[in-house]
């Protein structure tokens, strides 16, 4: 199964001009490579290196996240609502395996 | 200067008072908690497992590659909406007394064509999630009629009051006869008496980021107590279970709870 991706917006609607939050959460265990497992072997690294927010394919934000990122991570990104329009939000861990979530942000 | 430090020493107790005041009431302090997680981030963790159950739910899956939506909760094939209030009780296919765990468990054998031994906890307890998430504030009705269902309430009773293990404890030590009292972080709850209790599972434990079903709870229950916890799905778990859920009756399910 493909990765778990929330997204959300705060406020959900906001007004034109507004400043706006887009919340992603991943559900990922973002395994970092030096934890070991009960009977002392090394538990491969696989965690998100790649998260990509795009608005109807304009590249809003990158993130690439590193082994020290938390479990079930939450990226949040601040802009200014001035359309209405698709969100979509994609990433990619070391495993390969990807995800991908849109969520439509409309105006009030 | 000895004045300064006993001046200093009593701020300090009355800080310490005032901190404990603010923890007296685990709902009121969760319900804080809550908030400040939906304030930063907008999503709460047990949205993932909502979501992700309702992933596992409509997918087709297993070797008879079929989704979950024609599973019989009780009250018909795909009827999902506040069934979480109405488990345990007798289904008449596996002629058995399930809770929402073990029908879970039982769908995904008979629909998905899954044997016992390949169906992971994790997925049990995100479908958990995913149909709580539509019981939410709906009633808790669960009624021992059948004479099966009655003869599970009154093992689930018996359990609950049943002393035993290194400690000579049962259930009701902890939530009958010391309620209210604590040796942890939390007062012992009232079982009995308290409907809010039993009607928030399966619920996000937010103190150390766990999914649990009432299932997981018995269980660290028991090791609490020093006993070798019963097996996931067993008829002990679903006696209490049962047992617990009828004293919740008439209360609003809060789902997926949000506890610490």
């Amino acid at each position: 199964m493909s990765i778990n991706i929330l997204v959300r917006f705060t406020p959900a609607r906001p007004k034109a001009g507004e400043e706006v939050r887009i919340q992603v959460v991943v559900q990922h265990p973002m395994e970092p490579g030096t934890r070991r497992d009960a009977s002392g072997n090394l538990i491969p690294a696989n965690y998100i290196n790649d998260v990509v927010v795009t608005m109807d394919g304009q590249p809003i934000a990158q993130v690439k996240p590193g082994p020290g990122t938390s479990a079930n991570p939450l990226f949040a990104f601040k802009m200014k609502a001035t359309k209405s329009g698709q969100v979509k939000v994609t990433c990619k861990d070391l495993n390969g395996q990807t995800g991908e979530r849109t969520a439509d942000l409309t105006l009030a | 200067m000895s004045r300064l430090w006993r001046l200093a020493a009593t701020a300090l107790a009355f800080l310490a008072l005032l901190a404990f005041a603010q923890e007296d009431d685990p709902y009121k302090e969760a319900e804080k908690q809550k908030r400040q997680l939906l304030e930063q981030s907008g999503v709460l963790p047990s949205d993932l497992f909502v979501e992700q159950g309702e992933r596992l739910f409509k997918t087709k899956r297993g070797p008879k590659q079929a989704s979950l939506e024609a599973c019989d909760f009780g009250r018909g094939p795909g009827k999902l909406e506040g069934v979480v209030g109405r488990l345990p009780r007798y289904f008449f296919d596996t002629r058995r007394v399930e809770d929402l765990d073990s029908r879970i468990r039982t769908c995904m054998i008979q629909l998905q064509g899954f044997k016992p031994e390949e169906i992971r906890r994790s997925d049990v307890v995100a479908i958990a999630f995913y149909l709580a998430s539509l019981s939410n504030e709906r009633p808790v009705t669960v009624t021992p009629l059948m004479p099966q269902e009655r003869a599970l309430y009154a093992l689930g009773e018996k359990l609950f009051y049943l002393r035993a293990g290194p400690r000579d404890m049962s259930c009701a030590t902890c939530h009958v006869t010391y309620v209210g009292r604590r040796a942890g972080v939390l007062p012992y709850s009232d079982l009995l008496n308290d409907k809010r209790v039993a009607s928030h599972w399966p619920a996000y434990r937010y103190s150390n980021d766990q999914a649990w079903t009432m299932a997981d709870r018995i269980r660290a229950c028991y090791s609490v107590l020093g006993m070798p916890a019963p097996d996931f799905y067993s008829e002990p778990i679903i006696a209490l279970t049962l047992f617990l859920n009828v004293q919740a009756r008439g209360g609003r399910m809060d789902l997926p709870g949000f506890i610490r």
